[in-house]
């Protein structure tokens, strides 16, 4: 630095960005508005209380692992017994037990509370402490899913003492088993979590974690690259290339559960014929999308869930890339000159360009296509109408179990709400509900397979990839993890080299 | 005088009124829904079964006039409920952010106000020379620059270059410079322009000739005659600007991470958040009403032949 340069940051009192002493600074794109986990569904919660709060499972790629629960199993198709971790303490020194468990769950589901994640666990009917370690859940009936739901971050383990001695305020000043303790909040600005040196699975390296909330990816970057930022979550593709060469960043990139779909109208409109879908399927070059509009930071899909979640169909094959059948197809539909039709998608993300993609491609073949980009809550109120043409959207497998992506897009009940596909197929509404209802991993597996293979054939929608999730962080931050999606990041091993 | 400001400060309840049934109406008219948008993007998977309850829980199927018969009720008795997304107390939510948008507007409006009134009387003093059109030619550019480019470029140029400021966040005076900067530059370019035209019809005025005619400096008819009738319509619109700012810069606020109102208020939006935006909406129309009115009785300081009662 120049003198007039130290000059400037002695007067202006510039504190200089360091990873000094153990802390590290993660950006994230919003802010979190509330750090309570049973009270809210926003990603940007998620990946502060993931640090602060612990379920009873999680789910790595060797599938579902002890968490707070250390074993488990069914004493009957609707009752379900957990062993607890013992010796474990909440942050404010309260014992994790059965009680909390049951507070906890009991306290997502509990309709006073107007909780918007309460669905995931709504299939309790029931917690019952045996003992201090030992907590027995009865669902309504029998529920496959149970256990990854049991993974998912809304399902977090609070302490009692805290929450009830906080009430609504609980939010702002969260306590959990986790290996990051609340510390401070600055609104609009900034999170503080300092380490659990109690944490059951070993104190934690780093010091303290400051989350800020940075809304511009370009500012993120710039961020990065001064060194006042150690961390970027959720990196979007084109920034990928430009930080990959810069000798002090790494970036990483892995699969996580996420799928993005070109959907159809399966009622109405030319799309209702099987033979107009293949075509428009025939038509889409997902290798291009891939490559050109994802620059690679995705894999061309073949069923509608990506292979890291459970019941994920394998050597399903899905519709290649045609414009010659395509058009053969359309013809034989009775469209051979083609016709016009909307698409409608959000207006944020990789959606605009992937719908000029789509057009341009169904172009090829006469189909006149009029994208139409929504803000997201807009779109949704769009796409549940029984009248819409084509559409793209996205979807997060959260749980890693089949059953939260297949049941919710393709059975006859989700019409109006997630089925945008208006898909009905009583085949595959049959095998879904079986298996949603069963407890037996191998003939849900199975059921999975068929409804893959049906889902293929009737094709109402068609799969384009499953998006890398991909984050950036200065090298000198070793140990980071990033569990299928930016919100499930685990710094409990991370370390400044 | 004061009668007056009692009687503007009395129709501040009907403009309120206005103000929450049409921001009331525009929240339920936009397309799209509360709970839909509270479940975001992680939270696709509830039935319809399941939004319906949560909705209900959140009393958004009520009849609208009901909606918007609580929300008058509760603001009136100074309750601006609770944000969706926080279950904050959604006065609480704003008193937090608003500090740093005043904060924001004040230096990005002083810096505006020191730089562009000078560079505005220099430049009206000897109108057609090269110090005019350089000035008016910087304004224009100022005018023109978006403050989306304008602020990535100075953080590019002073945080990553230099070193010499942080790129984003608040906390301390640097945190300011390149958003107050950002900001201030547009409002130069106004203010600048406004000062020399206005000062420049001022200057042909029979006054003006008079104070000449009577051998006074030329400063001193400038500074003491002329500028003062010069300012009134830059009071004004240094007023209005204030006003507007209050609302928060959401670009500037964005680009810099600032947490000021408007960035908040268009997260709320997003979110359809329509507790929070009610309440921000309400107090943003208060502050814009109120520092409108000292724009009024500011005038009078300025100009006594001016009345207002």
């Amino acid at each position: 630095m120049t003198r007039k340069a130290l000059l400037l940051t002695a007067l202006l009192g510039l504190a200089t960005p360091a990873l000094a002493a153990g802390t590290i600074t993660v950006a994230t794109s919003a802010d979190a508005p509330t750090l309570d986990p049973n009270a809210t569904f926003n990603g940007y919660s998620f990946a502060v209380t993931n640090q602060i709060f612990e379920t009873l499972l999680r789910r790595t790629d060797d599938g579902i692992q002890p968490g707070l629960a250390t074993s488990w199993k069914a004493l009957s198709p609707t009752r379900w017994r957990f062993e607890l971790r013992r010796g474990v303490r909440f942050q404010d020194g309260t014992p994790f037990n059965a009680e909390a468990v049951k507070y906890s769950i009991e306290r997502l589901i509990d309709p006073a509370n107007k909780a918007p994640g309460a669905y995931v666990l709504d299939v309790v009917k029931d917690v019952k402490v045996v003992d201090a370690d030992t907590v027995e859940i009865t669902t309504r009936y029998p529920f496959g899913p149970l256990l990854a739901h049991l993974t998912h971050p809304v399902t977090a383990i609070v302490s009692p003492t805290a929450a009830k001695k906080a009430g609504k305020n609980f939010g702002r000043s969260p306590v959990g088993t986790g290996p990051f303790a609340f510390d401070a909040w600055k609104t609009g600005d900034q999170v503080t979590l300092v380490a659990n040196k109690n944490y059951w699975n070993g104190a934690p390296k780093l010091d303290k974690i400051v989350f800020r909330t940075i809304p511009e990816t370009a500012t993120q970057v710039v961020e990065l690259r001064s060194g006042a930022v150690d961390l970027i979550v959720n990196l979007p593709p084109e920034r990928v290339k430009e930080l990959e060469n810069n000798p002090r960043i790494d970036v990483a990139k892995s699969l996580g559960w996420g799928s993005t779909y070109f959907g159809f109208n399966t009622q109405s409109g030319p799309t209702r014929l099987p033979k107009v879908r293949q075509a428009l399927a025939a038509a889409i070059d997902r290798d291009a999308i891939v490559n050109q509009l994802r620059g690679g930071m995705a894999v061309k899909a073949s069923v509608p869930v990506p292979p890291t979640v459970w019941g994920a169909a394998k050597g399903v094959a899905s519709p290649e890339y045609d414009v010659a059948k395509a058009k053969r197809l359309l013809a034989e539909a009775g469209y051979k000159n083609g016709f016009s039709i909307d698409l409608i998608s959000t207006n944020t993300g990789e959606f605009p360009q992937l719908a000029q993609a789509i057009q341009f491609q169904l172009g090829q073949i006469g189909v006149k296509v009029n994208v139409k980009l929504l803000e997201y809550s807009a779109f949704v109120q769009e796409v549940v109408k029984p009248n819409h043409g084509l559409y793209l959207s996205s979807w997060g497998t959260v749980t890693l179990d089949a059953d939260y992506a297949l049941y919710a897009l393709f059975h006859s009940s989700e019409i109006g709400t997630n089925n945008y596909a208006l898909y009905k197929n009583p085949k595959v509404d049959k095998l879904l509900l079986q298996a949603r209802r069963s407890n037996d991993s191998a003939e849900r597996q199975k059921a999975y397979l068929e409804v893959q293979k049906q889902i293929a054939s009737d094709l109402p929608l068609l799969t384009l990839y499953y998006p890398y999730t991909s984050y950036a962080k200065s090298s000198r931050l070793q140990g980071v993890e990033v569990n299928y999606s930016w919100i499930n990041m685990n710094l409990s091993k991370a370390f400044i080299k | 005088m004061l009668t007056y400001a009692l009687k503007r400060l009395l129709t501040l309840p009907l403009v309120l009124l206005g103000a929450a049934l049409l921001v009331f109406l525009l929240m339920h008219l936009a397309p799209g829904d509360t709970a839909t948008a509270l479940l975001g993007e992680f939270g696709q998977g509830a039935s319809a079964e399941q939004l319906a309850r949560l909705r209900e829980q959140l009393g958004l199927n009520d009849p609208l006039l009901v909606q918007y018969g609580r929300f008058v009720l509760e603001a009136v008795q100074g309750d601006l409920g609770e944000s969706l997304r926080s279950g904050r107390p959604v006065l609480e939510e704003i008193l937090e952010r608003f500090p740093y948008t005043l904060q924001l507007t004040l230096v990005a409006l002083v810096l505006a106000v020191v730089v562009a009134i000078p560079a505005g009387i220099l430049a009206a003093r000897r109108p057609g020379s090269l110090w005019d059109t350089l000035v008016m030619g910087t304004a224009l550019l100022g005018v023109s620059v978006p403050s989306f480019w304008l602020g990535l470029m100075l953080m590019l140029l002073f945080s990553l270059q230099l070193g010499w400021l942080p790129a984003s966040g608040s906390g301390s005076l640097a945190h300011l410079v390149l958003p107050a900067v950002t900001i201030a530059a547009g409002s130069v370019a106004f203010i600048a322009r406004m000062t020399r035209a206005s000062l420049l019809e001022v200057l042909s005025q029979d006054f003006v000739r008079t104070a000449r005619a009577k051998g006074l400096p030329e400063g001193r008819v400038v500074m003491r005659h002329a500028l003062r009738a010069a300012l009134i319509p830059v009071v004004t619109s240094v007023g209005l600007e204030f006003g507007g700012l209050l609302g928060g810069a959401v670009l500037t606020e964005t680009i810099f991470a600032w947490p000021g109102l408007g960035r908040m208020t268009v997260q709320a939006i997003l979110a359809r958040d329509i507790y929070l935006v009610q309440g921000a909406v309400l107090f943003v129309t208060v502050t814009f009403t109120l520092v409108n009115l000292l724009t009024d009785l500011l005038y009078v300081r300025l100009n006594p032949r001016i009345r207002y009662d």
